[in-house]
């Protein structure tokens, strides 16, 4: 696994470090370069003057939830298509069998519709 | 080894790229938004207000930067590279010119999608961070508008994949033809709606409203940190447009040489004005009407072109 | 790729991997637990970057590292309230102290017998045309299988939304 490879590979990682350390580069240049004279007023949250009222991490009704579960599903779906769609071209036997994989989910997409899970409430 | 190095080379240019991105971008849509509503945008600084951007710039930098008392101070710093890093990282995949992409991956196409995927728990982490009901509340809603809009942004860029039978931009590259343009332009649409609302821009900044609320997750942000988020939305503007170009419109093919990255550029230009033009003319969704689009438009649209390109290539 | 590189990269994303399992379980804040179980993720795809499997690598992260993370954060918001309270650091329950032993058991028995094989590398990495040209080849039966168990879980998704919502 020697040679042009390896390199994509190390690069992606060199990639994400090198991502991280600009900000931190942007974030060090304004840490030098800003002032800093934290009052207490300035140390509230921002809620225009208002004193915040109650703790805001009480547990919030997330209605999104099932959307998010939705999604991990649909990912799921879509990654094994990716994995499929390379080799598709020219093969009707293989379109069909993928064609059914992507009717069976949209079943359940048409499930998910009609049980009113995609309203906003 | 020399792979890491130009890995950190392209992860360094490519926060430079959005750097001066979201310099010219800020200037061109306040010039174009400017327009839109009858004014002229920053002139005084500068010939044609270019310098206005710089002067921005220079105050964010020289902004304090305010960690308010009740946040989780961990978090509050961290989120904002958790939102940056993914958009930088996208940029990398993009073929810019003849057998050229800066990291030249088997997946490069999976890679666009979902790499800028992270950036959902960094924005929705922000919010919470905050300790500010506000802010927090905010965070979810775009985590939900995110979440919600990757589908269709995932499932637009197959067709180019199964017609090219190849996930690798450069191969793709290598097998465009250009009757793939009418025939993938739904999914161009789709893309182009999922990718404005990834970056929530106006039709979709119903988390942000920066205008009515008050910058949704990023509240409690300021300085510099705050900018971290704008610039991020930037790349994310600049890549979505690079990507589009180059897989539904060709990028750079047709013109030979160095030509051919200004054509292709060009041609990534012409989107990312047409996503300012739309921010700007358009009022915003509703949240009901956010949803619909979102799973019960843009998804199924996306199926439909799945099943037109597998009929075509069935028979190729 | 060459030892020399390989190693001190593996070195360490197992040690991202083991200090963010070490984090997520010492975290009292159940969000910073969940924001060490992503880091642990990324550093999981990491790894199997290294492998040169780059397609899970990529999944991974689409799945798991964005989607899975912020499933797991709703339903922390949704669950938890009053996040100032510390949990538990650790449970030296009989109950607990069985299910570790059985995992580690299964885990040791999984190893012993596939240890072999897990270190006879392939020379070539077999890419992911040849993983899609399997899957619809000779594997389309369990593909579509797949496909229903995804639509079984679907429905439970469904199902469990609205259980939360009335």
């Amino acid at each position: 696994m020697e040679g042009a490879y390896a390199d994509s590979v190390l690069s992606v990682i060199g990639l994400a470090l090198a991502a991280v350390a600009f900000i931190l580069i942007v974030f060090l240049l304004s840490a030098v370069v800003s002032p800093r004279n934290p009052t207490p007023e300035k140390l509230e949250p921002y809620e225009c003057g208002m004193p915040p009222a109650g703790v805001p991490w009480a547990a919030v009704r997330v209605r999104f939830t099932g959307l998010a579960l939705l999604l991990v599903i649909f990912d799921a779906e879509a990654a094994m298509l990716f994995a499929v769609a390379g080799g598709l071209r020219g093969f009707p036997a293989g379109v069909i069998a993928v064609g059914v994989f992507v009717g069976l989910l949209t079943l359940g997409l048409l499930y998910a519709w009609r049980k009113g899970i995609l309203e906003w409430r | 080894m020399s792979g890491l190095i130009w890995g950190a080379i392209y992860g360094l240019a490519a926060g430079m790229v959005i750097s001066l991105a979201a310099f010219i971008g800020v200037w061109g849509e306040r010039k174009i938004a400017g327009r839109i509503q009858l004014r002229y945008g920053p002139q005084e600084l500068g010939p044609f207000g270019l310098l206005q951007t710089g002067a921005d710039t220079l105050k964010l930098l020289l902004k304090e930067d305010i960690t308010p008392a009740a946040v989780d101070v961990r978090i509050f710093r961290v989120a904002p590279l958790i939102v940056f890093a993914p958009a930088a990282m996208s940029l990398a995949v993009i073929p810019y010119a003849y057998g050229f992409a800066p990291i030249d991956t088997g997946v490069g196409v999976l890679f666009f999608v979902a790499v800028p995927a992270i950036s959902v728990v960094g924005v929705l982490l922000a919010g919470w961070s905050s300790r500010n009901t506000y802010a927090t509340l905010g965070g979810l809603r775009a985590a939900a508008q995110m979440i919600s809009y990757e589908l269709p942004r995932t499932l637009s860029v197959l067709p180019v994949v199964l017609l090219a039978g190849s996930m690798r931009p450069l191969d793709i590259m290598d097998a465009w033809q250009w009757w793939w343009i009418p025939l993938t332009f739904i999914g161009f649409i789709v893309y182009f709606i999922a990718s404005l609302a990834e970056i929530n821009r106006v039709p979709f900044d119903l988390p942000e409203a920066e205008a009515e609320l008050v910058a949704g997750p990023f509240a409690d942000y300021s300085g510099i940190r705050w900018a971290i988020f704008a610039m991020a939305e930037y790349g994310g503007l600049v890549a979505a447009s690079l990507f589009g170009a180059a897989v539904f419109f060709g990028g750079y093919l047709g013109v030979p040489g160095a030509l051919g990255v200004i054509v292709f550029v060009l041609k990534a230009l012409v989107i990312a004005l047409l996503m300012l033009w739309v921010s700007w003319t358009f009022p915003r969704m509703r949240p009901d009407q956010l949803m619909a689009t979102a799973w019960k438009v843009l998804t199924p649209m996306a199926l439909i072109q799945l099943v037109l390109v597998g009929a075509v290539i069935s028979w190729l | 790729m060459s030892e020399t590189v390989s190693g001190p990269v593996f070195a360490i994303l197992a040690f991202a991997c083991i200090g963010g399992a070490i984090g997520m379980l010492s975290a009292r804040n159940t969000i910073h637990a969940a924001l060490w179980l992503s880091e642990v993720m990324l550093a999981v795809a990491g790894l199997y970057l290294l492998l040169s499997a780059e397609y899970l690598a990529v999944v991974q992260v689409l799945i798991y590292a964005s989607a899975m993370s912020v499933v797991v954060l709703f339903i922390i918001m949704l669950t938890l309230r009053e996040r100032e309270g510390p949990v538990r650091m650790a449970d030296f329950s009989i109950g607990g102290g069985i299910l570790a032993g059985l995992t580690g058991v299964i885990l040791y028995m999984a190893l012993a017998d596939r240890g072999d094989r897990i270190s006879a590398m392939p020379v070539e990495p077999s890419g992911t045309a040849a993983l899609g040209e399997l899957l619809f080849g000779r594997w389309t039966l369990p593909l579509e299988v797949a496909a229903l168990i995804l639509l079984v879980s679907l429905v439970a998704a469904v199902w469990w939304s609205r259980e939360v919502d009335s």
